[in-house]
């Protein structure tokens, strides 16, 4: 798993950056240590324990990587391609992704709960066991995923595409589906509101 | 430390198994079943298995854990005596277990199960039934909800430290997501 060294600045409970003793908010050079971040990741195929909570990326390919245990919390990514990667038990919420694309990607026991998605593409792809709650999508593409398992509770999602997706398992749960299009999904076999029947034990 | 998140078909939980980098002695947490993958595993990391930690007893939790005690002379941690016939070291509330190169926190939170508790180790929170991604633990009447509700609050929300939720069903989650947004709840 990333550290779990607490930021050295007095009364900060967030984690040390990886390769920092700061969390980035208390971080010295921050465009220096993005600079490096992004050099370290253009040049590895295989991404472990990473902790870059905070950092704001823009422009970048991030393809055909391999990523686990890493944490991307609160971070800003824009223009990012994720096309082809293999994520697993990493942490991508409470972040913002603008233009971003997620196609043909591989991830289990992911969150990105609490997100921003806008204008993404995200299809494609596999989604098991990944956390997509509080998320709010707008003009966002989950097309031809397996969503195996994965949640959507309390998400707001605007303009948001679910065709021929695997939706068993999924829970959309307190989730503003309005804007949600199902297509060709199994939508028979995700959850949806029954006030508090839902609980764990019935999953 | 590495963790690995196994799913079980079986009940559709996760087992955690969590040990060194390098090989070494490991800890199972949950162990629903015992399959190829979980042993397969273990033995690839170089990992000895030397503690068995149950979130709860229910049945799909621990149904791995005699197969385990055939390969493995390890111990199991609970808040009971007995599970799968075999005698447990049972623990409570605070205690604090140095093992295998960790120091894992028992926080004792009932109202799923009566025996559910809850493991910290480092920023990992081993939730079991407790708490998961956007939900609490089943309950089976309104009485042990609030008593699942307040326990959550009272033990898990007052961690200030940036946490990690391992929980014993679905997605991973963090203690910040689930303070702001679990809509069973909502202290706001």
């Amino acid at each position: 798993m990333f550290s779990s060294t607490k930021c050295k600045k007095n009364g900060c409970n967030s984690l040390a950056v990886t390769d920092s003793e700061y969390c980035i908010s208390h971080i010295n050079n921050i465009d220096e240590y993005t600079d490096n971040i992004i050099k370290y990741i253009n040049s590895s195929k295989k991404i472990i324990n990473l902790n870059i909570s905070g950092i704001k990326i823009k422009n970048m390919e991030i393809k055909d990587k391999k990523i686990f245990s890493s944490k991307f919390s609160d971070a800003v990514f824009e223009n990012v391609d994720f096309t082809d990667c293999y994520i697993r038990q990493s942490f991508f919420d409470m972040s913002v992704f603008r233009n971003c694309r997620f196609t043909d990607t591989n991830m289990k026991f992911v969150s990105f709960a609490g997100s921003v998605f806008d204008s993404c593409k995200i299809g494609m792809s596999d989604f098991l066991h990944t956390n997509f709650n509080g998320i709010k999508s707008e003009k966002t593409v989950f097309s031809e995923s397996d969503l195996y398992f994965s949640s959507f509770i309390k998400a707001e999602c605007t303009e948001t595409l679910y065709d021929d997706c695997n939706l068993r398992k999924v829970k959309f749960f307190f989730t503003d589906i309005s804007g949600i299009q199902f297509r060709n999904s199994n939508h028979e076999d995700a959850y949806y509101d029954r006030k508090d029947r839902f609980t764990l034990g019935t999953l | 430390m590495k963790v690995f998140t196994i799913y079980n078909t079986k009940g559709y939980i996760n087992t955690y198994l969590i040990g060194p980098e390098e090989g070494g002695d490991a800890i199972i947490i949950d162990p629903g079943q015992t399959d190829l993958h979980l042993l397969d595993l273990i033995e690839s990391n170089n990992y000895y298995l030397k503690s068995i930690f149950v979130t709860h007893s229910h049945e799909t939790h621990i149904k791995g854990i005699k197969t385990l005690l055939k390969i493995y002379d390890a111990d199991i941690y609970s808040k009971i005596p007995v599970i799968a016939e075999t005698e447990t070291v049972t623990i409570k509330d605070n205690d604090i277990l140095r093992l295998s190169g960790y120091e894992i926190e028992v926080i004792d939170i009932p109202g799923h199960s009566d025996d559910s508790l809850v493991f910290k180790i480092r920023n990992l929170l081993f939730t079991g039934d407790v708490l998961s991604a956007g939900l609490i633990g089943s309950t089976t009447n309104n009485e042990s909800k609030k008593i699942l509700q307040k326990g959550i609050i009272k033990k898990l929300f007052s961690i200030k430290d940036d946490m990690v939720i391992f929980p014993g069903h679905g997605a991973p989650t963090t203690l910040d997501v689930e303070k702001r947004m679990n809509p069973y709840l909502n202290i706001s």
